[in-house]
């Protein structure tokens, strides 16, 4: 196939085509529309090879970007810049070691191994904007810049949606492992203050 | 470092995204505090479960081929595009045929038998049973048909070398069949039509059968209307086409599919060009649309002969045909 750059530029876009169609499913949560999605998002980025420069910008997130602007353009809901980015601070990230925590498992950490149907049921019962920065989020490479330059959303946004997600997952999630039976009663383990 | 403060990080750490100087003063508390160790872990294994859960998808075995296939296609497409002819392009610009004074959506479809898409993303040619004209010749089935594959695609039916907003792709046209007058086509949006894609697409195989086509989507029932913009062609003007046409200022059919409504097409021939409307609407939502600009093209239509024969009749040299 003759590429822009002589070849590598297709190399370049092809090494992710897995991890693409991936996250498609995932947004999707169809087959064949995550085929679809992931044959769109290749083309898009074909014809915009011109305008890539991979040491500004990696490949997979400016793939994973073109993948987000696709799918939300299908869904007629494209993002236009940042939410309450500027009114955003640590603080409205923090930790809730109390309420917002789901029943921790009596051995002291919660167990994900087993619960891959509700984690996909969990992550599907997102919204599509928690549900796109939860799925780069997790890919685990992309730093809360990256995730925001895909987004097309400051970083305060990014941690806000992160947040979010996060309590709605773990809602879900903790409503499963009671089912399951794995959790412990709320008051079993104390919680120290701890000054280093 | 105090839990209260912690927190307030914890996040944050576990991402790996605070400082180095943030990341050891945060370290230090973990070591002395289970809580937020525990935060971290859940944190990080939730993170990785998901991952793992994203990671484990299994990819269906042909994508990388038919991606790669598809690619290719678009490459091969962009190297056979039609060269701007230097020919004059239909243009909407000329008197009454500005799309603002058409409260219409002249979806123009190019009949292309055998249908070709410039940049193929979907099919790369319709297989409806017609078989690709060679004498410039197009039926209103083969025009049917060729809205009916294209505008299946989707947005997959964007070209690549054109742009993908409406007035854009227009001006683009334009430039490809001619760029001497501008192809102007409609804004649908108070219709309820929205502009989804456009492309260079071949409709006959004979000389000069290439032209553009802009597809628009029904914001609400799925449905698509086709406007084609292509040098003259002959066919629509024959009676043995499906449906007959009637004597109107343009050719009017409406042709049996397989979805749950008609399409309707509408066609005309302006100057050197013929514009082709179709969709799967009602027919006679389309002639409300295209009527009224259709009946000021007669009206130009019926000036620019009446000045040519003037011209030719004082000495001029004009000599263009009309319908």
């Amino acid at each position: 196939m003759g590429t822009r750059g002589g070849g590598t530029f297709s190399e370049l876009i092809l090494c992710h085509l897995d991890l693409v169609y991936r996250v498609a499913l995932k947004l999707t949560g169809d087959e064949h529309e995550a085929q679809d999605l992931t044959q769109e998002v290749y083309l898009r980025a074909h014809r915009s090879a011109d305008k890539f420069e991979l040491r500004e910008y990696g490949a997979k997130p400016w793939l994973l970007k073109i993948l987000h602007n696709a799918y939300f353009s299908r869904r007629g809901q494209m993002r236009r810049g940042p939410a309450m980015a500027s009114d955003l601070s640590l603080d409205d990230f923090e930790a809730e070691l109390e309420a917002e925590r789901h029943p921790p498992v009596v051995d002291g950490g919660m167990n994900w191994e087993g619960f891959d149907e509700e984690l996909k049921q969990a992550i599907e019962s997102l919204s599509p904007e928690y549900r796109s920065v939860i799925l780069l989020w997790a890919l685990g490479d992309l730093s809360y810049k990256e995730i925001g330059r895909v987004l097309g959303c400051a970083i305060g946004t990014v941690m806000s949606r992160l947040h979010r997600a996060r309590q709605q997952l773990n809602q879900a999630l903790g409503g499963y492992a009671e089912e399951r039976g794995v959790k412990a009663s709320p008051k079993s383990e104390g919680r120290s203050e701890t000054t280093s | 470092m105090k839990c209260t403060d912690a927190r307030k990080f914890l996040y944050a750490f576990a991402d790996g995204q605070l400082s180095v100087r943030a990341n050891c003063e945060l370290l230090d508390h973990l070591k002395m505090c289970s809580s937020c160790s525990r935060v971290v872990d859940e944190h990080q294994a939730l993170r990785s479960a998901i991952g793992r859960s994203v990671a484990s998808a299994p990819v269906p075995s042909g994508l990388r081929a038919s991606v790669t296939a598809a690619l290719s296609s678009e490459q091969d497409s962009a190297a056979s595009v039609i060269a701007a002819s230097g020919r004059r392009v239909f243009s909407w610009k000329s008197s009454f045929l500005r799309p603002r004074a058409i409260a219409t959506a002249a979806v123009l479809a190019l009949a292309i038998t055998g249908t070709w898409l410039i940049r193929p993303s979907g099919p790369a040619a319709v297989d409806g049973g017609a078989a690709r004209a060679v004498d410039g010749r197009v039926t209103a089935a083969q025009m049917s048909e060729l809205h009916l594959s294209h505008a299946a695609l989707g947005r997959g039916h964007q070209g690549a070398e054109l742009p993908a907003t409406l007035g854009e792709a227009a001006g683009a046209i334009t430039r490809r069949l001619g760029g001497k007058a501008e192809v102007s086509p409609p804004n649908l949006s108070s219709f309820g039509f929205d502009f989804e894609s456009a492309n260079l697409c071949r409709i006959h195989d004979g000389e000069r059968g290439v032209g553009g086509h802009i597809v628009y989507a029904s914001r609400s029932g799925g449905e698509k209307i086709s406007f084609f913009v292509a040098p003259k062609f002959a066919g629509l003007d024959q009676p043995s086409d499906p449906g007959s046409p009637i004597e109107r200022p343009f050719m009017e059919y409406e042709l049996a599919s397989a979805g749950s409504r008609n399409i309707a097409l509408l066609a005309w021939h302006q100057e050197d060009m013929t514009v082709v409307c179709c969709g799967d609407v009602n027919v006679d939502d389309l002639k409300l649309w295209v009527g009224a600009i259709r009946t000021a093209m007669a009206d130009f239509d019926g000036q620019l002969r009446r000045a040519r024969e003037e011209m030719i009749g004082s000495g001029g040299v004009c000599n263009h045909g009309a319908m």
